[in-house]
């Protein structure tokens, strides 16, 4: 399987030839698998169990080791450094988060800093910056993990995780144990936290709509550790790989595409004179919002606002003509 | 019943001449159990480590740490005298053994029972085996720990007044002897209440210091 050229010129991860037999197993977890994550990208593997998505993540931090093949970072073979070395310059987030429960909140988000030494004034002024970037209230740093919401917990693992500013963050399955509505602001939140911090992150999740939701790009593995697509979420989507791909997206591909499509990159048309009683909707919404409201108004067009000022308006024609590019 | 002569169940006046000997014997009982807890945990923290290290170790330690503790107390003590004779270092043998047999396998156990997720977490931040094991794995164990330590330590509590019995040291069981032997009920009475005082003060101390060692496990989820 070839991976599409990465958009940027840097590949933070690689992984060539890359396969995975456990002891005593005859079928590999992970086949001759190959592919670039690109810095800066935030890349989801998705995929049902069984798929090798976890044993590939946990091979790029060493928590499991390869049977062969080779995976770099940095174009530098991990297996050239020690394993605590590689994990420390790779922040690591675990869907039980599995926060230290004798240890305050403040001591957890400390964890990596303490081990590679900062001194304690460098430790708290982190800290504080990170109880920030995460949205965290401060006055929880006291306290002791089993005293924090499910929720409140994944965000100080990820704040633990970023500690030491790892260039790569690995990811696994970390909202599948928060409640639906918990898990779609934390999946906001990441999208703003790799769009204002640029780290590379790898997630693994089995959630396709999580994926389509957060990812820049989107490796979907077969059950036996075959790569079937690696793509961003529109090309996915317009042109699925085969049969397992698109039975794995699953319906309604070209309204998941709209979705995935802010109103502000459509073409818009003109606006005609009298607009005052037409359906409107914000210049900050989605493609498929705008479909939704011309198919609940029976309009022709919606108008398109930008803080209340029509700006210009979209019809069927307009929507059709994304979904068909 | 606490009439003031020789002859009634419990002469109090009696404590009082012999108050001396009675802090003597409450200090050398404290002390003796003292040495066989600590060499106890020092030697059990060393054989928990082998077995959780070297997982194949894990079930002959612990059998082991069972068997000893099934020879009777009286039955160990008599083995053991021709060899060491009539000496502290007898009692503290035997005591020792019996205390392996409580904390071994709490230690294990303890350290086993930590959730994987944690463990897996201390590794993905880049932890060593080793610093793993003292700044998380032991830690998270000491409920389990002192769970161990205070039925280790009751326990040898008892013992102790047993082992006077075979004149090994003294403690406040040589009050039981003592009083046996001239069948005098007075001192069979403070010997075993001050056995029974001993025993739960000891208790009460190992639960206030989990309380404080364990800030973690104060608040209610």
């Amino acid at each position: 399987m070839t991976a599409p050229p990465a958009t940027s010129s840097t590949i933070a991860i690689g992984l060539r030839d890359v396969v995975k037999r456990y002891p005593g197993s005859d079928i590999a977890a992970v086949q001759q698998l190959s592919m670039e994550i690109p810095a800066g990208e935030l890349v989801v593997f998705v995929g049902p169990s069984g798929c090798g998505k976890t044993t590939t993540l946990r091979m790029i931090n060493r928590l499991e080791e390869v049977t062969s093949g080779v995976i770099l970072i940095d174009g530098v073979d991990i297996k050239d450094r020690a394993p605590e070395e590689v994990r420390r310059g790779i922040g690591y987030v675990i869907q039980q988060v599995g926060l230290f429960p004798h240890r305050t909140i403040r001591d957890n988000i400390a964890t990596v800093p303490k081990l590679l030494g900062w001194d304690k004034a460098r430790i708290a002024a982190r800290v504080d910056e990170l109880v920030d970037l995460v949205d965290l209230d401060p006055t929880l740093l006291r306290r002791y993990p089993a005293a924090l919401s499910g929720g409140q917990q994944q965000r100080v693992g990820v704040a633990r995780a970023l500690a030491a500013d790892p260039p790569i963050l690995l990811m696994d399955e970390p909202y599948s144990a928060v409640d639906p509505v918990v898990r779609a602001r934390l999946q906001d939140e990441l999208v703003s936290l790799h769009q204002r911090l640029g780290t590379t992150i790898v997630l693994v999740t089995h959630d396709i709509d999580e994926a389509l939701k957060v990812a820049d790009r989107i490796a979907i593995f077969e059950t036996g550790g075959r790569l079937a697509q690696y793509a961003t979420p529109d090309e996915l989507l317009r042109a699925p790989a085969d049969a397992f791909v698109e039975h794995f997206l699953g319906g309604e591909r070209s309204l998941r595409r709209l979705a995935l499509v802010p109103l502000k990159s459509v073409a818009w048309r003109a606006i005609g004179a009298a607009v005052d009683h037409m359906p409107s909707i914000d210049s900050g919404a989605s493609a498929r919002q705008a479909l939704d409201v011309l198919v609940s108004s029976g309009a022709e067009q919606v108008v398109i606002t930008n803080d209340g000022k029509a700006v210009g308006a979209v019809g069927l024609a307009e929507l059709t003509a994304v979904v068909a590019s | 019943m606490l009439a003031a002569d020789a002859n009634s169940f419990f002469w109090w006046q009696w404590v009082i001449d012999h108050q001396g000997t009675v802090r003597e014997r409450v200090i050398e009982h404290v002390q003796q159990t003292m040495i066989a807890v600590g060499v106890g945990f020092a030697i059990a923290v060393v054989l928990s480590i082998i077995a959780l290290r070297f997982e194949w170790t894990a079930r002959p330690i612990t059998r082991l740490t069972g068997i000893i503790y099934t020879i009777p107390s009286l039955a160990l003590f008599t083995v053991l005298i021709p060899i060491t004779h009539l000496t502290l270092l007898t009692a503290e043998i035997a005591l020792v053994s019996y205390t392996l047999l409580n904390l071994v396998p709490n230690i294990v156990a303890g350290v086993q029972g930590i959730p994987q997720a944690t463990r897996d977490a201390a590794d993905g931040m880049g932890m060593g085996r080793v610093r793993r094991f003292w700044s998380v794995e032991l830690p998270l164990a000491v409920p389990q720990i002192f769970a161990g330590l205070r039925i280790a330590t009751v326990s040898t509590i008892g013992l102790v007044t047993i082992s006077s019995f075979v004149a090994l040291g003294g403690g406040v069981g040589s009050f039981i002897n003592d009083g046996r032997s001239r069948g005098f009920s007075t001192p069979i009475v403070l010997g075993v209440a001050l056995s029974i005082i001993l025993a739960v003060g000891f208790d009460l101390l190992f639960v206030i210091g989990q309380w404080l060692a364990t800030p973690w496990a104060r608040r209610a989820r």
